[in-house]
């Protein structure tokens, strides 16, 4: 990998989605055919007045979501498999279940090469539609990442999480 | 192979090309009749997404001169260009290529053909009788994987 300074590039920060319903992990990269990937960190901001006119503002809290669209399904694809069997058997509550992890490709573990720091999220996927125009079939998805984000490191040769 | 080689390649491949012409130059158009040029004229970037990969359009202007003493040589030429737009656009194949960028090497894949502006483009000697040339404008679009972007 090669050695990132100054402005970082896009393609440094990297998403993954477990694409696997086995229970194991079976990480994929999203980012094909994306121009733009943005995770919306939809703060709960709550602000109050005091009788004084002065104002108080909290955040108590964060719903993380971030849409992927265009995907175009491409045969083989473990994630593809899996939004495919979401919107084919209508799949509702647990079975939209997974972890999505954001890994920092600037920044490498000095004790593991090939090894960057990352934070893993639970979260559900939320297949907005399907079908699309004459460029391919299309499965438009949502991540909703609902919590329990822990830090670790990420193998990108494996597609393993460690948590640290 | 590049973009220019493997577009040389698909057109030398097609399968009528034999009845128009015998053979396809780079950048030059001989004066002989059922003579091909094929001039690359440009190469731009389409799109990137979020992991480097890009796809380009490379443009291409591809000259013919035949001859054209008649109306009936007009129209089998303009119907030549019309069958090539055609299966230039059917054309599906993802043929891999690989380009040099910076000292490393990128591959790729080839994924579309579409053409415009197959017309008669000029008479070289004013002469109508010594042939005219025609042209057509053909853009291939194709990927390149971000490893070694």
């Amino acid at each position: 990998m090669a050695e990132v300074t100054g402005k970082i590039a896009r393609k440094w920060m990297a998403h993954f989605i477990d694409a696997g319903t086995t229970g194991t992990a079976n990480y994929v990269r999203l980012g094909t055919d994306l121009e733009e990937y943005t995770v919306e960190m939809n703060a709960n901001v709550n602000t109050t007045q005091n009788i004084l006119g002065e104002a108080s503002t909290i955040i108590d809290g964060y719903e993380p979501q971030s849409s992927v669209e265009p995907y175009y399904a491409v045969v083989g694809d473990p994630l593809y498999e899996r939004l495919q069997k979401i919107a084919d058997e209508r799949l509702t509550h647990d079975a939209l279940k997974t972890t999505v992890v954001e890994v920092h490709l600037w920044e490498e573990d000095p004790a593991e090469s090939g090894s960057f720091v990352a934070y893993r999220e639970d979260a559900i996927i939320e297949v907005v539609s399907y079908g699309g125009d004459t460029s391919g079939v299309q499965i438009p998805f949502n991540i909703h990442h609902v919590g329990n984000r822990v830090k670790g490191t990420f193998d990108v040769g494996t597609k393993t999480f460690t948590e640290n | 192979m590049n973009i220019i080689e493997l577009v040389k390649h698909i057109l030398t491949d097609y399968p009528k090309i034999t009845e128009f012409t015998n053979e396809i130059n780079i950048d030059f158009t001989d004066d002989t009749h059922t003579n091909f040029g094929l001039s690359s004229v440009g190469d731009n970037l389409v799109k990137e997404d979020i992991l480097g990969n890009q796809v380009r359009q490379h443009n291409f202007v591809l000259y013919a001169l035949n001859q054209s003493y008649t109306n009936y040589d007009r129209l089998a030429n303009s119907t030549f260009l019309l069958d090539l737009a055609y299966w230039l656009e059917q054309y599906k194949n993802e043929d891999p290529i690989e380009v040099t960028i910076n000292n490393k090497t990128v591959s790729g894949k080839l994924l579309g053909l579409s053409s415009a502006n197959a017309m008669l483009y000029m008479v070289p000697t004013g002469d109508i009788n010594d042939g005219v040339t025609y042209q057509i404008q053909i853009y291939a679009r194709y990927y390149l994987e971000s490893e070694g972007l």
